[in-house]
């Protein structure tokens, strides 16, 4: 099946003032239709340079990118994508149903399907009564939802989009991951570069790593959470005297109120340890996995290449 | 498609502040350095007298369009990159061949939109004051006068690729006055003066090739050529320029707006 994007040993260098900067550095991955697919690094990685040069804004230095097959320099490439740019601005004389036209109609789609999608876009984007204010008018969060409902006029199959919950209040941000949970059903696919990990970690099912141009990990959502599982925590109080001898290969220690806190390295070790403190009346107070989260394979990733996140 | 970019060009320059400042402040000028010279005439009942408004006033019309024209050019994209929208444009499945040419176009239906004024006001005055015939080379001298105007259009455009919009115009009004400086030079009687003159009208921007609407009222059928001959030229200098400007901008690359 043909990648919906992909990337060929991308590379991307910038030159100013006579010194130059290795933006991409030979990233090579593909995202297959119907992904959600999160690109995350820490700012000025090259996330927005990437999807730059799928968007024909910038150019590659070597190697190239692909939509649908098509080299991203032809504008063709673009005819199924809808793109929110990092900072999203548009004339504000335009009111939110003529810039939605506007855009409907340089995608080629039938007007009239155009027409019919906007109240829907805008309805479910709760700003219906935004239609007929200009632009000008709106707040940061709005300007970045008609930003958004741009991306998605005319319904088009991949959506690439550049931090698109910036300056967006906590209830339009549920309401924009329901967005990409609808989008997923629908088959669509969702290329998102964003700094709330959290929400990639729920909605995406790859995840894209970079920095400094370096691409550090592109896998699973869910492999990369195993390999960041670091061993487990069990807190038990209570217990006979031969639990401790039968927990003599963990790492134990007991605090003023009697809780004693086992270090487990893996799963296996960790269903052990449970099943002899059951086994020798101990009651457990907790149990929590170390690391696990897409924040901390994140972080280690970043630590582990020696650069330090921002 | 082009012509959806051109009709938004077109929206944005009539709420642009600036355009409506400009062209208030030009009216306003042209207006009251005409209506005196118009009002003489008038009194005095000198049918002469309409050639010399013609004159004055194609004179400011071509010098305020000029500018605008310029500005135009300048800010063709210029603007839209700086404040943001441009890359929403690009992601769009056009070319930017398809992108410049409607942003030009939407700049062109200003152009016309102004000469179509000036020209409805000299009439209007005319049919009202003077009352003598428009010649049938009229239209031919306004399409000399539109291409004028498009030749500073694609200068400004050109330039705007290299240089800021400011720097732009500026390099551009450089180059317009190399026909006033072979005007001066040829004016001069050493033979060295002469082959400056010779080499700043070859280099001019602006060659002394206009054909005067003065004239176009005075003269006689024959003398109309070399209003064919300004439309070649300015015609052959927009489609130079403006092809250069559309190859600078196809292999620009552009930075997305900063927060």
């Amino acid at each position: 099946m043909t990648p919906a994007l992909r990337f060929d040993n991308l590379a991307k260098t910038y030159r100013e003032r006579g010194a130059s900067k290795r933006a991409l550095n030979s990233i090579s991955f593909a995202v297959e239709p119907g992904e959600i697919v999160g690109f995350l690094g820490p700012n000025g990685a090259g996330k927005t340079t990437a999807m730059h040069v799928l968007m024909d804004i910038l150019f590659p230095t070597s190697g190239h990118a692909e939509i649908m097959g098509l080299d991203s320099r032809d504008p063709k490439s673009r005819q199924q994508v809808g793109f929110l740019p990092e900072i999203f601005a548009f004339d504000g004389f335009l009111t939110g149903t003529r810039f939605l036209k506007l855009f409907g109609s340089l995608s080629g789609r039938n007007q009239d399907l155009v027409a019919a999608h906007i109240p829907e876009l805008l309805t479910f984007l709760d700003m219906p009564d935004a239609a007929n204010v200009r632009i000008k008018n709106y707040s940061k969060g709005m300007t970045q939802k008609i930003g958004l409902a741009q991306a998605l006029i005319g319904d088009p199959q991949i959506l690439i989009l550049d931090e698109p919950t910036s300056g967006m209040d906590p209830i339009a941000k549920a309401r924009i991951k329901q967005l990409f949970t609808k989008l997923r059903t629908e088959g669509k696919t969702v290329f998102l570069s964003t700094h709330i990990l959290s929400d990639v970690e729920d909605i995406a099912d790859r995840v894209a790593i970079i920095n400094q141009g370096e691409l550090l990990a592109y896998d699973r959502v869910s492999s990369l959470l195993a390999a960041d599982e670091r061993g487990y925590k069990i807190v038990f109080t209570g217990g006979d005297a031969e639990l401790w001898t039968a927990l003599s290969g963990h790492t134990k220690n007991t605090d003023d109120r009697g809780r004693t806190e086992v270090t487990c390295p893996d799963r296996e070790s960790k269903d052990f340890a449970l099943q002899v403190i059951l086994q020798h009346g101990g009651d457990i107070v907790s149990l929590k996995a170390l690391g696990g989260s897409l924040q901390s394979q994140f972080l280690r990733l970043l630590h582990q290449e020696g650069l330090s996140d921002d | 498609m082009i012509n959806t970019i051109a009709l938004h060009k077109l929206a944005k320059l009539r709420h642009s502040r600036m355009i409506l400042i400009y062209v208030i402040g030009c009216g306003c000028i042209s207006l009251f350095t005409i209506l005196p010279v118009i009002l003489m005439g008038v009194v005095s009942g000198n049918r002469t007298v309409g050639a010399d408004t013609a004159l004055m006033y194609f004179g400011f019309a071509r010098f305020f369009g000029l500018v605008a024209a310029l500005m135009l050019g300048a800010t063709l994209w210029r603007q839209d990159e700086k404040d943001g929208t441009l890359l929403t444009f690009m992601a769009r499945p056009l070319s930017r061949i398809e992108l410049l040419l409607g942003k030009s176009l939407g700049c062109l239906y200003a152009l016309l939109i102004y000469l179509g004024a000036v020209v409805a006001f000299y009439l209007l005055a005319h049919l009202l004051f003077f009352r003598f015939s428009i010649p049938l080379s009229f239209p031919l001298y306004l399409i000399q006068e539109l291409l004028f105007y498009l030749v500073y259009f694609a200068a400004g455009a050109f330039f705007s690729s290299l240089l800021n919009p400011l720097l732009a115009a500026t390099a551009v009004l450089g180059w317009a006055f190399l026909a006033l400086l072979a005007k001066i030079f040829l004016s001069l009687s050493p033979a060295w003066c002469r082959v400056l003159g010779k080499g700043f009208r070859f280099l001019s921007l602006d060659s002394d090739i206009s054909y005067s609407v003065q004239a176009l009222f005075t003269a006689d059928i024959p003398t109309v050529m070399p209003l064919f001959k300004g439309i070649t030229y300015y015609l052959l200098w927009s489609i130079l320029l403006f092809s250069a400007a559309v190859v600078l901008f196809n292999k620009r690359e552009f930075a997305g707006r900063r927060s």
